[in-house]
């Protein structure tokens, strides 16, 4: 049993082992300076599959059948077809299953398609397509694979709503299995 | 799958005591001297010796003599944006690989980024919206470790392909590397932002031209995640995402994102290109499956290996390296009759969580027909499979995250090549 003294030493002792431990996880500093909520809307391009972060605009493949011609068919083909000899990958066509799937074949949401050419595409003219011309040469790479109408008009309401006929055979091995892993 | 008892049978591994007893049969040999006694000297001094060397520069380079240790880059074309640099894994000792040897694989080249220039930032599901600089996190507790890094598309040719192509070990297996990688932990910036509890990813996103993003588990981000701002003891190199990337230890390279700008904490995973076809792999029924995140057990033998000739029949070690996104590596085994018998192989120092680890076993080739091969097991106890097993897994065509055993063959003239 402790003597009051012995209790006394023991909490000086006990607390100053926390006080060593802490040091451990000493704060680190804080020197991220805070952003304003404009920039925070200027840098947040992030689509989501539930047309979250798609902006205000529409069009049409008939519209964007143009701009494909122009700026993505001398690469990826007239039909969608894709070059893979040169890593461009087929945008149109049915399920090869092997690393060629077509993008209409193997891409779950079609809001990903907006994103993504918004991002990268066409690499030699990047991040200049206004919001029309993205909602239409998305609608034109479903519409060549069957997927929406010519005259369909897509845009911030409409474009999550298309079904891709992968999000029927797409799994993620995440929500399988690797997530219950412990880290 | 466990270890099978080892065979006495027609193996040429060589073990401890029965490498030491032939060990002398070959240092016997290399002592006979066949010099005269009394001839003249022939040894002369060389010109290093008699001449002053040159002054040191200050960034060294290797030695003009090992030009031929260099990577092998499949560049750029009109169309092709995607690249890959294969590191000459056959050419390296140890674990580490020099950081201008690292293998990558771009999909909108290399971007030129002034630090000056460059912010992080961290917004979304968070109390605060923050910018960093590079000075910034460069004043923060930094660490990190010795960790492999792979390209889930390593190997690629193994699940494209039905028939074994005529590839060297380094066309095969070098989008593989290893390094010591310093930088800032994730959840410290997540931390600093405030993150919403009821977050559960962060879309990471590149300051390259294509924008690369991808979608991480939050719990990934706050276990050993770091902004790495230091690879193999000095500042990224372009290549490798200067001045900062992620690095996301054992989880397929293409996560890693280079070139880091932000990180967006949210609830769901966005469904960037690079989740929705291009890093996802076709299962055997013929459905799609993503996020697979972890790179699995994994080896292979560099010494010898496809593309080598073996000069002369007699000792060799046998080398290679084994990693798993899973830990440690626990063991490795080695076969040179094509997996009738199997050898454990000895694991170098140090052998570290989701890092190359080096093996080795003492072999002496015979002038027979050989089929080679190594089997790597992690502290989880995940056992590479073999081709056959991971084909069962796996649609016909898909490439990503192949991880079964290797065979190389040697044939009678000492030839190496890769089979199934």
């Amino acid at each position: 049993m402790f003597s009051s003294f012995r209790l006394t030493l023991f909490l000086f002792f006990a607390s100053a082992l926390a006080a060593t431990a802490n040091t451990g996880e000493v704060q680190p500093p804080r020197l991220g300076q805070q952003i304003s909520e404009a920039d925070v809307e200027a840098i947040s391009t992030t689509v989501f599959p539930d047309g979250s972060g798609l902006p205000q605009g529409s069009g049409s493949a008939e519209l964007g059948r143009e701009i494909y011609g122009e700026q993505c068919a001398s690469c990826h083909g007239d039909t969608g077809a894709g070059d893979m000899k040169n890593t461009v990958p087929p945008l149109a066509g049915k399920p090869k299953k092997g690393a060629d799937w077509s993008t209409g074949a193997s891409w779950p949401y079609a809001p990903a398609i907006f994103d993504y050419v918004r991002r990268a595409m066409p690499p030699r003219n990047l991040k200049q397509l206004s919001p029309d011309e993205l909602y239409s040469v998305t609608a034109y790479i479903l519409h060549m694979n069957g997927i929406v109408t010519l005259t369909q008009q897509l845009d911030r309401m409409t474009l999550p709503k298309v079904k891709m006929p992968a999000a029927g055979y797409f799994s993620s091995k995440w929500k399988k299995s690797e997530s219950r892993l412990d880290p | 799958m466990m270890k099978q008892p080892t065979s006495p049978s027609r193996s040429e591994f060589l073990s401890r005591r029965k490498f030491l007893s032939t060990g002398a049969t070959f240092l016997t040999a290399v002592s006979v001297s066949t010099g005269a006694p009394h001839a003249a000297a022939e040894i002369k001094m060389p010109d290093s010796m008699l001449y002053p060397g040159t002054a040191d520069e200050p960034y060294g380079k290797p030695s003009k003599h090992e030009s031929q240790v260099v990577r092998l880059v499949k560049g750029l074309t009109e169309k092709r944006t995607t690249t890959w640099s294969y590191s000459p894994i056959h050419r390296q000792r140890g674990i580490i690989t020099p950081s201008g040897l690292h293998f990558g694989t771009h999909h909108s080249g290399i971007p030129d980024i002034a630090p000056d220039a460059h912010r992080l930032y961290v917004h979304g599901m968070t109390q605060k919206s923050l910018s960093f600089s590079v000075a910034d996190l460069l004043r923060y507790p930094l660490s990190g470790n010795i960790r492999f890094l792979e390209c889930s598309g390593n190997s690629w040719q193994q699940g494209a392909f039905s028939k074994p192509a005529a590839k060297t070990c380094a066309e095969l297996y070098g989008l593989v590397s290893g390094s010591e990688w310093i930088g800032v932990p994730v959840r410290l910036l997540l931390n600093e932002a405030g993150i919403d509890p009821r977050a559960s990813w962060v879309i990471a996103e590149g300051a390259d031209s294509g924008s690369l993003a991808r979608s991480i588990p939050v719990s990934i981000m706050n276990n050993d995640a770091i902004v790495a701002l230091y690879q193999n003891g000095e500042r990224l190199r372009p290549a490798q995402g200067y001045p900062m990337r992620l690095l996301l230890p054992g989880i397929e390279g293409n996560m890693n994102v280079k070139w880091l700008r932000r990180l967006e904490v949210t609830d769901r995973p966005a469904f960037t290109k690079d989740e929705s076809r291009a890093y996802t792999e076709t299962l055997a029924d013929g459905s799609i499956e993503g996020f697979s995140l972890y790179m699995g057990v994994k080896s292979v033998i560099t010494h010898p290996s496809a593309g080598q000739v073996l000069p002369d029949r007699g000792y060799y070690e046998v080398s290679g390296l084994a990693w798993s996104g899973f830990g440690r590596i626990r063991s490795v085994e080695v076969s040179d009759d094509g997996g009738a018998s199997w050898h454990a192989a000895n694991l170098h120092d140090p052998v570290l969580d989701k890092a190359l680890t080096r093996f080795s076993l003492p072999w002496r080739w015979t002038g027979q027909e050989v089929r080679l091969q190594s089997r790597a097991t992690d502290a989880r106890g995940n056992v590479q499979p073999g081709r056959a097993d991971w084909r069962k897994v796996y649609h016909a065509g898909s490439v990503n995250h192949y991880n079964a055993v290797q065979t190389w063959f040697i044939d009678r003239q000492g030839a190496i090549s890769n089979v199934f």
